[in-house]
Parts: structure tokens; sequence; C-alpha cells
């Protein structure tokens, strides 16, 4: 057996050079690491939407490309049956568990997902040129804001975009796309100066 | 610093044009040293110099000047010496001035002045239209070599021979309005939209905004000087936050649904890089709105001899003047059927030049510019025509007579003048390119002469107008309230409510009919002593298109293609409705009976890097890695790219061969404990009460009994019966399953599973989800690793009873929390260790640390294919290509033949598909145990000198196998399962290799190892 | 690049989506049942419109759904869009509106 505990490591660990940059950078790029994803699957319309609700104390999005707040969780529509919860509550196990109890008899799927995403934070007064020089959709406060998701492809890689305030976005990424997403992000970020902030492993 | 000596001083009212006197810029041209201004060309800064000799024509080698003023100049084309930012082909017109700046000419050799080539032009009898297609066709072999002389003799400039050492990006934008063009009308368009508070983007390709008022001295909107009033305008857009100004910003590409494509010269002005910035930025944009404002092109007029340097457009040689302070010549002669022209000759006379006579092809021209320019005292030659010009590097003189009152022919001998500047109005053509490329549909305007929009493509997914100019609307006053109209009809339909703005006041002169004479008349006939171009790019001549006609051609899209006209770098800016009236004219058609030239993007030559954009070097696809892949980097691993996947190929040891490595990694897989990464095959989670069901209709075999935490191998078939897919998926519990799939299948099966259950079968309660990366897997096998396993496992019972093959456990690994699969690609004993990503590193090296006394050995894709190759497991995609079904492969017994419908079963009872002579799998033995068959290698029956040969298959998998000690290989060999034991042949290049044909199985034929 | 309207996302660029050829072509219920002619045509035979054509998609960098489209193939004009399950609309009256 192990001695110690097993080391885990994020998606980007290793990768992302040194912290810092100008103070003033226009962008400001961050792994955010620790994060419990939880894919969720079910008919809005039924029991489902009801025990989503109870157990996470956000009523379920339906709106396509919106996600629902509450304080350290949001959720977010991937499909007119499918949800993305991300919880700061890095117990992932338990939460599942606490989604399977409560919906145990209803058709539904409650997949973690923790492992299958690396997490990117985007922010500062040029986040939005920057994601406009490789997203396809319109970015403009008229379009898209705070309280809006969507999936698409951000450069070569697919990604679910979240704008969690008026100039700060998160980007969920497969991990084994993280890599290249960094690097996009940085070179694209290249005209407006970038700062790299330490990944904030939220308790 | 030279002088320039064509440079105007400063006129006292009308000013010295655009251009910042107190900033000079030196330059270079074919080596030698220039001044110029800022805010010149580089055309201009020329003409300054009175260089007006830049280039060669292509096919004749002659001689060649500046022909226009922007975009739609086809011969003064240049090369940047910038060292691999080097940049071939750019127009002149369109080279913003920098200092230090160093250009030359193409397509001269040895130089500008003495071309070797220029001797085409005197042959000129031997270059008629079709030319090539006539003369290099015969042997159709030659034709590479003569393709080679050709483009020599040519020589469209240099490619840079090194790697583009610049950053280009793309930005998407979704305005609601596009306006493009920033002349008059794209101003007022942009100001009435802007003004509602939509979101505009104005693009224009020049660097200053106006337009054509830039070039025009005799313009003044609400009584200002047309510069004065742009600047005015400028600066209130500049200040509306929802307006986005793009100069040096070329629109040109209109595709499908009110996309567009512009390229903005970031810094290609500046002639110095800036960190980090881009060079180019490629502009994608949705516009829910377009407004075309494009403006014009002049129309050259065809006359003899009429691409003598210092022959050019009327309007380019008053640009020139006005807005550059550069007289084109001291002795300016104009021809024109239009009033337009006449406005040159006021500008050159008000700049103190001569004009040597106005050649008016309209018997009787009148009105008031007309009059002013009786009143300069400008010679007016009414109702005649050049007949043809003179001159070699500089136009000298023309030759002028009266023409017949049809214009047909010259009624008169002709009189020489002496002129050192020819300005040439044959009329304006909409520029209608960017309507044209969204699939507008255009409508030949006899008025005016030219092609102008008729008909909007998809008014409800595309809605745009075209406005001034290019919509045929010939004064800047109606240019400008139809502007503002189009900009206001934008902004409202997508929802303000603004009211229109007043249309500002506009002064300028009054035009009155024009008269248009396609090719001039003169004393000699066409094609007789003397060139009349048409297409100055592509060295294409009336005379090459009456040929053209009368040989038979009649759709002008053949006529483009046989002649070339239109199909330079220009794409025939200049030429094409030149082309078109000529041949409608040998023809005795009219034009719009000959059609109209398709336009396509782009409007001019773009970057390919701008088109790349960041998708270059380590961005140009997304590699992805494993959780593990520090540790195989840091060991030495060869890497193989799998799809987008980097996987170890193979870990050699120093001094090692391929080969040795390998051998080695099958060997220990086999004899001590093997330890691959296998965290690229594609998961899938099966979540609902019909997941069981649902298996059994997308798998040949049966799903619905397997017992919670027992494995399955499935094959997937598609409903033609072919196989696309293998996995080993797990029962998790009643209703939920872990699917599987190859590395590569993994997006197309769970898109092929998608597509069944939304649109076949949506009354089948199950979801699928895909976890392929929420999981690291470590897969150790081989005769040491229960016995490693045990060592970092504890809580679960690893002995062959209590975990038994096709098995899953969950419990703890390295103190992992793990789900343990015994399942086996290799055919030994085997365990697939399972754990959340961000642990896979830790597995990882547990397993290493702790089986390094067992010889523990890593091994790569290339041993892991060669050790199921051992056992003869197939891999879907090496032996199977799509045409190949489960009884092709002898695996009849995973193919149910109870369930009565399953993807693929009806398909499989085709005819075609039970036909005994199908492909078949089969192993294959050398006669040589040491040679290695080439993979995809060809297998026959009877071996002849040569080919053809009948072929009975391919070999698709072929390896040399250190565990049987020979090469071993698969083949798909018709009727193969019933050819065993036969001898068939592999012609190869040079040799013949006997092969023996076999099971597909070469070691462990028991197939005893699995349980260890 | 044409905008495709995805029944739940909206208009999105097409490099989005996968295209999935004609709609309305249904598995038949039992395909033991069908003679090999029938079963070719399923496989196999698909109008080849041009003009106005029901079609399908899917989402698949977006919702991950499939839908059908109402296209005109040469035109590029699209008359409807809606989700699997729901009626064909009527081809000739969706395109007549445009007319009229």
């Amino acid at each position: 057996m192990a001695d110690t505990a097993p080391q885990a490591f994020s998606p980007l660990s290793g990768h992302i050079g040194p912290v810092g940059g100008p103070h003033h950078a226009g962008v400001v790029l961050r792994e955010v690491a620790g994060l419990s994803l939880i894919n969720l699957r079910g008919d809005a319309e039924k029991a489902f939407a009801g025990h989503v609700e109870t157990v996470l104390g956000v009523a379920l999005p339906t709106a396509p490309n919106t996600a629902a707040c509450t304080e350290g969780l949001s959720l977010l529509w991937l499909g007119p049956d499918e949800w993305l919860a991300v919880s700061e509550d890095g117990d992932s196990p338990a939460l599942c568990a606490r989604l399977e109890e409560a919906m145990s008899r209803v058709h539904h799927a409650v997949v973690d997902l923790s492992d299958n995403y690396a997490v990117i934070e985007l922010s500062g007064h040029a986040a939005r040129w920057v994601l406009a020089k490789g997203w396809p959709q319109d970015l403009h406060p008229s379009a898209f804001k705070p309280g809006q998701c969507s999936q698409g492809l951000l450069g070569l890689a697919q990604i679910v975009l979240e704008q969690t305030a008026e100039d700060a976005y998160r980007l969920f990424v497969r991990p084994s796309f993280a890599a290249y997403l960094w690097d996009w992000l940085v070179d694209a970020s290249a005209d407006v100066g970038v700062r790299v902030a330490p990944p904030d492993a939220p308790t | 610093m030279s002088r320039q000596p064509n440079r105007i001083a400063p006129h006292a009212t009308l000013g010295g044009g655009r251009i910042d006197r107190s900033r000079p810029l030196g330059f270079r041209f074919d080596g030698k040293s220039y001044t110029g201004y800022a805010g010149d060309t580089l055309a201009s800064a020329l003409l300054a110099n009175d260089v007006h000799l830049v280039g060669r024509s292509f096919k004749y080698h002659r001689p060649r000047g500046i022909l226009g003023l922007g975009a739609e100049e086809p011969n003064a084309l240049i090369q940047l010496a910038r060292g691999n930012r080097s940049e071939p082909n750019l127009r002149a017109t369109q080279i913003e001035l920098f200092d230090g700046l160093d250009a030359s000419s193409q397509n001269r050799w040895p130089c500008l002045k003495y071309d070797v080539g220029a001797v085409n032009s005197t042959l000129h009898r031997l270059f008629p239209a079709g030319f090539y297609y006539k003369t290099f066709m015969w042997p159709a072999s030659m034709w590479l070599t003569y393709e080679e002389v050709i483009r020599n003799a040519a020589g469209l400039g240099k490619a840079p021979e090194g790697p583009d050492p610049d950053r280009y990006e793309h930005m998407h934008t979704h305005p609601d309005v596009l306006i493009v063009g920033a002349g008059p009308a794209g101003l007022a368009a942009a100001l009435a939209a802007g003004r509602t508070g939509a979101r505009v983007v104005l693009a224009d390709e020049q660097a200053e905004f106006g337009g054509s008022l830039l070039s025009e001295d005799d313009v003044f909107i609400d009584g200002k000087p047309g510069p004065d009033w742009v600047a005015e305008v400028v600066a209130e857009l500049a200040s509306m936050p929802e307006v986005t100004l793009l100069p040096r910003t070329c629109v040109h590409a209109y595709l499908d649904h009110n996309y567009l494509l512009a390229a903005e010269r970031v810094t290609d002005h500046i002639g110095a890089v800036i960190p980090n910035t881009p060079r180019q930025r490629l502009w994608k944009i949705r516009a829910k709105q377009v407004v075309l404002a494009a403006g014009t092109l002049e129309r050259p007029l065809v006359f003899r001899d009429n691409d003598r340097p210092g022959v050019m457009l009327s309007t380019a040689a008053r640009g020139y003047a006005v807005r550059y302070g550069v007289t084109a010549g001291r002795k300016p002669l104009i021809v024109t059927g239009h009033d337009d022209g006449y406005r040159t000759a006021l500008a050159y006379a008000a700049r103190g030049a001569q004009v040597a006579a106005i050649v008016d092809l309209r018997p009787e021209p009148s009105g008031p510019l007309v009059d002013a320019a009786r009143e300069k005292g400008i010679d007016i030659l009414a109702g005649h025509s050049v007949a043809g010009a003179h001159g070699g590097h500089r136009v000298e003189g023309v030759d002028v007579a009266e023409m017949t009152t049809d214009g047909s022919g010259l009624a008169k001998v002709t009189r020489r003048i002496g002129c050192d500047l020819v300005a040439m109005c044959g009329g304006f053509n909409p520029t209608v390119h960017l309507f044209s490329q969204s699939r507008g549909k255009l409508r030949w305007d006899a008025e005016l002469d030219a092609f102008v929009p008729a008909t909007v493509h998809d008014p409800k997914h595309a809605p745009q107008a075209s406005v001034g100019g290019c919509a045929g609307t010939m004064t800047i006053a109606q240019a400008v309230k139809d502007g503002i109209k189009a900009g206001l009809d934008a902004a409202r339909a997508t929802g303000s409510t603004a009211r229109q703005p007043a249309a500002p006041k506009v002064d300028e002169p009054g035009m009155g009919e024009h008269r248009t004479v396609w090719v001039l008349p003169s004393d000699k006939p066409v094609g007789h002593k003397g060139k009349h171009f048409v297409d100055f790019q592509n060295d294409v001549t009336a005379a090459d298109l009456n040929l053209a006609a009368r040989e038979g051609y009649r759709s002008i899209e053949h006529v483009k293609r046989y002649t070339t006209t239109g199909m330079g770098t220009d794409q025939g800016k200049t030429s094409n409705v030149n082309a078109l009236a000529i041949v409608a004219a040998t023809l005795g058609t009219d034009i719009p009976a000959v059609g109209t030239t398709t336009f396509r993007p782009p409007y001019t030559p773009t970057t390919i890097g701008a088109y790349g954009g960041r998708n270059i070097g380590k961005l140009f696809d997304p590699v992805r890695t494993t959780a593990a892949d520090p540790w195989h980097k840091a060991h030495g691993a060869k890497f193989e790219h799998v799809g987008q996947w980097m996987r170890p190929w193979y870990y050699p040891k120093a001094g090692e061969t391929m080969r040795q490595a390998v051998d080695r990694e099958c060997m220990a897989a086999r004899n001590a404990v093997g330890i691959l990464d296998a965290s690229t095959l594609g998961k899938i989670d099966v979540r609902g009460k019909d997941s069981a069901e649902f298996l059994n209709r997308v798998y040949t075999n049966a799903w619905l009994k397997l017992g919670i935490g027992k494995c399955r191998y499935g094959l997937m078939l598609n409903d033609a019966g072919f196989v696309i897919d293998d996995g080993v998926t797990t029962r998790l519990a009643d209703d939920r399953f872990h699917m599987t799939t190859t590395t590569g299948g993994a997006a197309r099966v769970l898109s092929h599973l998608e597509e069944h259950l939304q649109t076949e079968w949506p009354d089948l309660e199950v979801y699928l989800t895909s976890v392929t990366e929420q999981w690291s897997v470590a897969s150790i096998c081989g005769a040491k690793c229960r016995e490693l396993l045990a060592e970092l496992c504890d809580d679960i019972d690893l002995s062959n009873d209590a975990f038994p093959f096709m098995a899953m456990k969950e419990g703890t690994v390295a103190g992992i929390p793990a789900r343990v699969y015994r399942i086996s690609f290799t055919g030994e004993l085997s365990f697939e260790i399972n754990v959340p990503r961000r642990y896979g590193m830790a597995l990882w090296e547990a397993l290493m640390a702790a089986g390094e006394k067992h010889g523990i050995t890593p091994y790569g894709t290339e041993a892991m294919h060669v050790l199921r190759a051992e056992r003869g497991f197939i891999i879907v995609g090496q032996e199977t290509d799509g045409s190949v079904t489960p009884f092709d492969l002898a695996m009849d017994w995973i193919v149910s033949k109870t369930k009565t419908d399953f993807i693929g079963k009806r398909g499989l009872f085709r005819p075609d598909l039970m036909l005994p002579d199908r492909k078949q799998l089969v192993g294959l033995l050398t006669e040589n145990p040491n040679e290695v068959l080439p993979e995809g290698a060809q297998i026959v029956e009877e071996v002849k000198p040569q080919p053809p040969m009948v072929m009975l298959g391919h070999v698709t998998s072929s390896y040399y196998s250190a565990n049987c000690g020979r090469s071993i290989a698969m083949a798909l060999v018709k009727g193969g399962h019933g050819r065993k034991g036969d001898t068939l042949s592999v012609p190869l290049a040079g040799k013949t290799i006997k092969v023996t044909v076999t099971d597909p199985v070469f070691f462990d034929l028991e197939g005893s190892r699995r349980d260890g | 690049m044409q905008l495709i309207p995805c029944p739940w996302c909206g208009p999105r660029d097409d490099a989005e989506f996968h295209y999935g050829a004609e709609a309305h072509v249904v598995r038949p219920a039992v395909p033991a049942d069908c003679s090999d002619a029938e079963w070719e045509a399923y496989l196999y035979l698909r109008r080849n419109t041009k003009g106005p054509f029901a079609e399908r998609w899917m989402h698949t960098n977006g919702c991950r759904r499939w839908f059908n489209v109402i296209r005109d193939t040469y035109t590029h004009e699209i008359f409807a869009s809606y989700k699997p399950g729901e009626p064909m609309p009527d081809i000739a009256q969706l395109t007549a509106k445009k007319d009229a």
C-alpha cells in the first residue's frame, strides 16, 4: 500500500508557466481546479426537475444557453435534457450520491465529470476581445451576458463557455485539449498583455 | 534626398492634397533611392519621381506603367523585399509608402528597361488567343516541361524561401449593419445607422476614409470641401461606442447568410514589426444587414497601343494630382466619352499643366464642364477617336482623327498630337463584385452602359442594399441621400425607431450624356500593327477576343478561359465589361445575351497567412495527451499520432532500435509485467432502464442477461452489415453500463448511438454521457501482474475464482479509488485499472515503482499491436475498412442467431454479403520466418512478370513477433477461409514472397494464458 | 458560411453542425421483412433534390441534438427547422409564402 495519500494533478499542472505578468494586463488567466462537475440528464418537465432543485437549491434553467446560479453553484444548460452542475464543493462523489438518491425513481443520469473537464477562467477588460478572436458566436452584451452559457468551438477546441461577470468567463474543456486551449489563449492575448494568476482551488 | 520633379506645389485655394509634406519618406525601387511623403502610395511616390515604367506585361513583356489608382491596377505589380516577409504581386497603387520601403518590379529579366522576353512582343503573331492550348497540348506528356518554361518566363514574383515570421489573427464580429466602402454613400449610411445606436462596422480598403471625395476638388458638401466633410463625419463616427471603423480593411468575400470576410492590414503600412501585434487581421463578419457602398471602377478605352506607360485611367490621373499633389504628366491629353474626363483636364489645368487636347468621342459635347474647359482655352476635339498611341517606355503622342457618325471608322486621316499623359475615360462600372458574390442578379443598364444590381439573392437571410456608385448612382448628392436611407433602413430592420436625418447639400459639377465606343476606330484594322489591349494584366487584346468568337466560342465563361481575359490577379476589374462588349459585337448580339462573368471571392488577393490566423505551429492542431504523458516523455518514449492523441509508440532504451525495443516490450508483457497507457479508449456511460435493450440493438450479440459487474466484448455494425467499432462494455448496475470504444472511434460511436436514440428509438429510456477523460487507465498484463496488483490493492480478492476473466471490481489501488476490469487485449492475464484522471500519474508511478522487482516494462502502441495480433485479435480500421462483416472476420460466434434485429442484422443477409468469395480474414506465414511482409501488400495466386495480376487481397497487419520467434501477418483474402494451408504469393518490387494461409492465431493457440 | 437554425440554440454557423442528409427516412420496423430491394433503398437510395429539401442536421458542437431543416439546396434559403418526431411541414406552402 502507498504510504502517503496519492497526489492529484489538475489538467494544466505542469503546463502553466510561472504565475505573474503585467499588472495592467488586458486579461488574467487562471486554471480553476477542484470544482465538482456533474452532468445531469433528465426530463425538465417531469419530477426530475424538482429533485434537482431540492438537492442543488436552484431551479433547472430551461431556457437554452442560460445558467442558473446560487452561492457556490451554477447549473449550465447544455441541451434540452442535459445540464452541467458546477459546484465549488469539491466532494463530487458525495454530491452525486445525494442526487442519485433523490431521483432514484425517475429516468435520469448523474455522471461525475469532475475529471473530464479542465476549467480556465479568463477575465479582464480585454477578455471579450480575446475570445472574439476564436469564438464565432456573438459576445456583445446585447447577445451574451453574465448568466448565459454556450457550447461551441474556441479555436479548434470544443468548450462550454460561461460568462460569470461583465468581464469574466469560465471555459470548460476536455483535459486533453486544455494545453492547446491555454496556449491559444496566451497567444491570442499577446496584444493586450496577459497575467497568469495562481490556480485557486476552492475548498 | 532626391527631389520629386512631379510633385506640385500646394495650390492657393485647392490645397496640396492628402499628403504630409513635413514627413518625407525614403524608399527604393529596383535598387534606386527616391523620396516621397507620408500619405503617398508607392504609385504616387513613383509618379512624383517621374517613374512611369513599373513593370513588364505577362505574355509580351511590353513596358507597362501605372494604369489605376487602387485595387483595379493591372500593371504595377510589385514585390516588396523584406526577407521572409517578402510578398509578390502587390499593387503599387495600394502600397502605403513607409520609410525604407524596398520595392522591385516583376516579370522582367535582366532588368526593367532591357527585357529579353520583349522578343515575344515582336513575335506576337505566334501568340494568338488560346496559344498555350493550341501549342503545348501535344504530346500531352510534355506539358509539364512546357509549363515550367512558361512559368519561368512569365515569372509573377517570387515566393520567400523561409516561413512567414509574422503573426496573423482572426476576429469575429456580429454588427447590426456592415457598411462596405467609406466613400460619400458609405459614410452617410454609417452616420445614419450609427446615430440610431446600432452596432455598425464601416470598412474601407483604403488607409483614409472618403473614397472619391479625396480625389475631387470640385465637390462641396454643406459648403465645405469634400475632405472636410469626411473629417467631420469620421470624427462623429469615431465617438460612437457601437461603431467600429476599419480602414485598410478590404471586404473581399460575401458568403451565405450575410457572412463576409475582410482582411485588415494592421501593420503593413508601418514597415516595421510591432511586437505582439498581428500583421493582418481577418475579420469574420456576420452582419444582420449589409450596405454595399463600393463605388465604381473606371473603364479603360480600347485603342491601339493603349498600354504605353503614361496611358492611365482619367480618375487615376486626377487622383494623383488632387489627392497626392503629383502631376502624372505635364502635357496631358484626355480621351473621353464622358463629362467626367473634363474634370481631369480642369484639375490638371488648374495645377499649371498644359492640356494637349480633350479628345471627345461625342460629336456635340455640352454642359458646364465642357463650358469650363472651353473657357480655359482647352482644345476640344469633338467626335474624334484616338487611333493609336506612340512611345516606348513612355507615351509620346497619339494619332487622332474625326470618326464616322456611328463611331465604327474614321472619317478623316489621322494627325499626331504630342503628349506625355493620356487620361482615358471609358465610363464607369459599378463595383458589383460583392453583390454578385452574394449571388445577386445583375441587370445591364443600357443608359449607363454597365451592369447594375437587380435582385438581391436571399433578402430574408442576407438582407442588403447597394448604394452610391456600386448601385449605378452617379451623383454624390444622390449617393449621400441613398446612403442615409440605406443606413437608417438597415438599423431599423434590427429594431431602431430613429428618424431619418436630413441629407446634406451637395455641390458638384453637373454631368451630361455620355457616349460609349467599345473599340476606338483606327486607320488600321484591329490586330494589325499594334495591339488594342483589353486585359492589361493577362495581355489579352481585342483581336484575341475577336478570334475566340470567330472560332466558335459563345459563352463568356469559355471565352474567358480560352483567352485568359479577366483571369489575372486583378480578376478583370478593368477588362471584363470591355471584353463582353467586344465579344458581343463580334457575335452580332447585345451584351446581356453574352452574359456576365461570375465574380468569386476574394475581391482582391488576400494573404494565406490571414486565412491561417493563429492555426499554425503548435496551434495548428490540438495535441491531446493523457495524465501520464509527462512520465512517458521523461522516459524517452517515441510517440505516434492516433487521431489527435499522442500515444507512446515504444520506449527505446539507449542504443536500441525500434525492433529491439518492441521485441523486448512484447516478451516482457507476457513473461513478466507489461504496462500500457490505455487512457485514450473512448468511454461512454449508458444509463436508464432500457440500457440493456439499447445495447442489444447496437451490438451483434446478446446483452439482456449480462450480470452486474460482468464485462462483455461487443462488435458494432452499421445497418449495411459492416463492422464500425468494437469494445468491452461492463454492467455497473441494472440500469447502467460502462461502454468502451476504440480510441479513434470514440466521437463517431457516440454520434452513431445518439443518432439512433434520438431519431429512431426516442421511446427508449437511455442517456449517454461521454466519460472518456474522466478516467485514466493503466493496463497491466503478464505472468507477474496479479502479484504486482496484489501489492497495491488489498480490498479486492484477485484470485481467479473471486475475480474471473471479464469481470469488474471496485476497490482501492495505491490508495486511489479504482475500477479494475479483468479484460485482456493481449491474451495474457490482464487488469485494466481505471482511476479518476487527476490520479492517473500517481497510479502509473505507483505501478512502476512496485513493479520494478517484477521487471515491469512499459509498452507502447506498437507492442500492443503485435501482442494482439499474436492472438488474432482484430483492430477496427486495420483489419476492417468499412466493407468487412463479422463473418468475413470469422467472428460468427459474436453474431446472435436468436435476436430478431440489431443494427446491421438485415444488412448481413444481403446477397453480396453472403458470397463465398468475399475477402476474409486469415493469417499469413512467410516461408522465411525472418521476413516481415509490408502492410498493404497485395496477395496473388499467380505471379506474372508485371502487373496487372489477379489480386486476391492485401496484408492488413504484419509484424515480427518475438514471442513466436518469427514474423506473423493478417490479411483479407478472397475466399480466404477456404484457403487454409494454401500457398500464395506477395509480389513486391524486385522479389516475390511465398506465404502460407493459416488461422489468424499465432500464439497460445488454446488461449490458456488469460487466467495467469 | 450558412446559418443553421438549431431549434434549441438558435442560428449558429454551419461549422458547428454535422450534416445528416435526407430527413424522414424511417428505419423499417421489422428489417427482416424487407426484401433485398427494400433494404437497399433504405440504406442507399436518397433523393438528390435541387431546391427545398427536408434534411437532418446535428448540433455537434452545441447541444448535440438531431433536428430537421427545410433548406433549399441550391439557394441555401432556409424555410423551417423542427425537432425530430415533429411532422414535416408542407414544403410547397412554405415556399409559396415566400413568394407572396
